[in-house]
């Protein structure tokens, strides 16, 4: 599994999936999600999309 | 980013022709000269040249043959990983990247003419410097520690390199029923956790295999300064009647040749294999130069651009500085100042703007055995009134317990940043 060239909205919804807490296996990526704004949220996701696999 | 992605992807023969039009170009431009290739000094250098579509000359100023990696290094002296497990090249900085690596020390700045002195003789001319030099140990409070031989007897192993395998070495050496004893400086030193995982890797060592003897931890500050409950839990748990903490110890002196610790209210101890982690300031070049401005141990920067605030076109990254509001120095944070950095220099040296709010986290993994681990994250966001990095309310926490799985996450984590930070 690599994000590299997952789709944004896959990478951004699992994201805001950890910021809301909807992860409960989380270990780590609820306490990172909570300190981006949505927007940059948007813009890792976009980054990551855009990364050939 | 695009030329990066071909380069990798590329022929052998492709490769070999875009690297001989890479270092051509690359003797145009302007001229960055980056001191120290750790985890900040190396990613700044990777990231300046390929955020400048390779078009900023890089000079990488390290004398020392591969990098060593700090973080991973306690699991050495627990057995479980060998110094070549946390050894990387720097040959990718060079070949895929056009950076120029010089192996030398440097050893004096010019501010005035941007030239740094190097050990070899040659001075290497900058338009704008990156210094990144690691900490250095404030030895000269330790008079002890001045005799001949004392500093190859009575080790730090607080650097990733040969002093790790060196008390490695002694530990093996040690008969079981011996006593290692550790000794903490007063915080801010490099990796706050650092001690308490290294004590749970001496710890695990001798339960396996030299069960009869202690690990005693001798730290200067009022209590474990990260991680505490989870450490001590570990400590209750794994390591009964091994680990024994003694907060308050101010270590003012040592006798290697006896092996004796000195503090400043409690009784003299004798172990067989010291470790004594001596205060640390900003690395010696930065000291010298006069960047060291906040009570003479670290540099304070400007956390837009990590611009000294001592010279003009000089930057400080990593443990060399003094932190944010809980800015942990860490290897994780270093790699990330490395980057804000990296985009700063750029955008200075073509005429555009800098980025005025950098966001980026700190990860931190500690292993409390072989496979077990905790952890520690927070997010920094740059707060413009203030003129610091901030922690996000809300953001950044510890692990539950320890685990495996996390033990496993720790391990992806240190390869994707030598990746990041060398590849």
């Amino acid at each position: 599994m690599t994000l590299a060239g997952t789709p944004q909205q896959v990478i951004a919804q699992k994201m805001q999936d950890y910021k809301a807490g909807r992860m409960p296996t989380a270990t780590i990526m609820h306490q990172l999600a909570k300190g981006y704004t949505d927007d940059e949220i948007n813009t890792i996701a976009a980054y990551f999309a855009a990364q050939k696999k | 980013m695009k030329r990066r992605q071909l380069l990798q992807s590329g022929s052998a023969l492709g490769v070999m022709g875009l690297m001989a039009g890479c270092a051509s170009s690359s003797d145009k431009g302007p001229k960055v000269v980056v001191i120290g290739a750790g985890y900040a000094g190396a990613t700044a250098a990777k990231y300046i040249r390929m955020w400048s579509d390779y078009g900023i000359q890089v000079t990488l100023v390290e004398p020392n043959p591969a990098f060593v990696s700090c973080p991973l290094s306690n699991l050495v002296l627990g057995g479980s990983k060998r110094m070549a497990d946390i050894t990387s090249p720097y040959d990718n900085l060079v070949r895929r990247h056009g950076v120029k690596w010089v192996r030398d020390r440097a050893t004096s700045i010019d501010v005035d003419k941007r030239l740094v002195q190097l050990a070899g003789g040659s001075a290497l001319p900058y338009d704008r410097l990156i210094v990144s030099p690691g900490v250095d140990f404030m030895t000269e409070s330790l008079p002890g520690m001045q005799q001949a031989g004392a500093q190859d007897k009575v080790l730090h192993a607080w650097k990733g390199g040969p002093q790790t395998l060196a008390l490695r070495q002694q530990l093996e050496a040690m008969p079981d029923g011996g006593v290692f004893a550790m000794s903490i400086p007063l915080a801010p030193y490099r990796c706050p956790p650092g001690p308490y995982e290294r004590a749970c890797q001496v710890a695990s060592y001798f339960k396996q295999f030299k069960p009869k003897s202690k690990v005693l931890i001798l730290d200067a500050n009022d209590d474990v300064t990260s991680k505490g409950a989870l450490f001590k839990k570990a400590w209750a748990e794994r390591y009964a009647g091994i680990i024994e903490y003694r907060p308050k110890h101010q270590l003012v002196d040592v006798d290697a040749a006896s092996g004796t610790l000195k503090f400043e209210f409690n009784d003299d101890l004798k172990a067989n294999v010291l470790n004594v982690i001596p205060p640390m300031r900003a690395g010696d070049i930065a000291f010298k130069t006069g960047l060291a401005t906040a009570n003479q141990r670290w540099c304070e920067v400007d956390f837009l651009t990590f611009e000294s605030k001592a010279a003009k076109n000089v930057h400080v990254l990593g443990d060399a500085i003094q932190i944010a509001p809980a800015m942990p120095k860490s290897g994780h944070m270093a790699n990330q100042h490395g980057k804000t950095c990296a985009a700063a220099v750029v955008a200075l040296l073509t005429g555009q703007t800098v980025n005025q709010t950098p966001v980026y986290n700190n990860t931190c993994y500690s292993f409390v055995s072989d496979k077990e681990v905790v952890h520690v994250s927070s997010v920094h966001r740059y707060d413009a009134d203030k003129k610091t990095m901030l922690t996000v309310a809300g953001s950044g926490g510890l692990s539950a317990a320890a685990n495996e799985l996390e033990g496993v996450y720790a391990l992806a984590w240190a390869q994707n940043i030598w990746a990041d930070t060398l590849a």
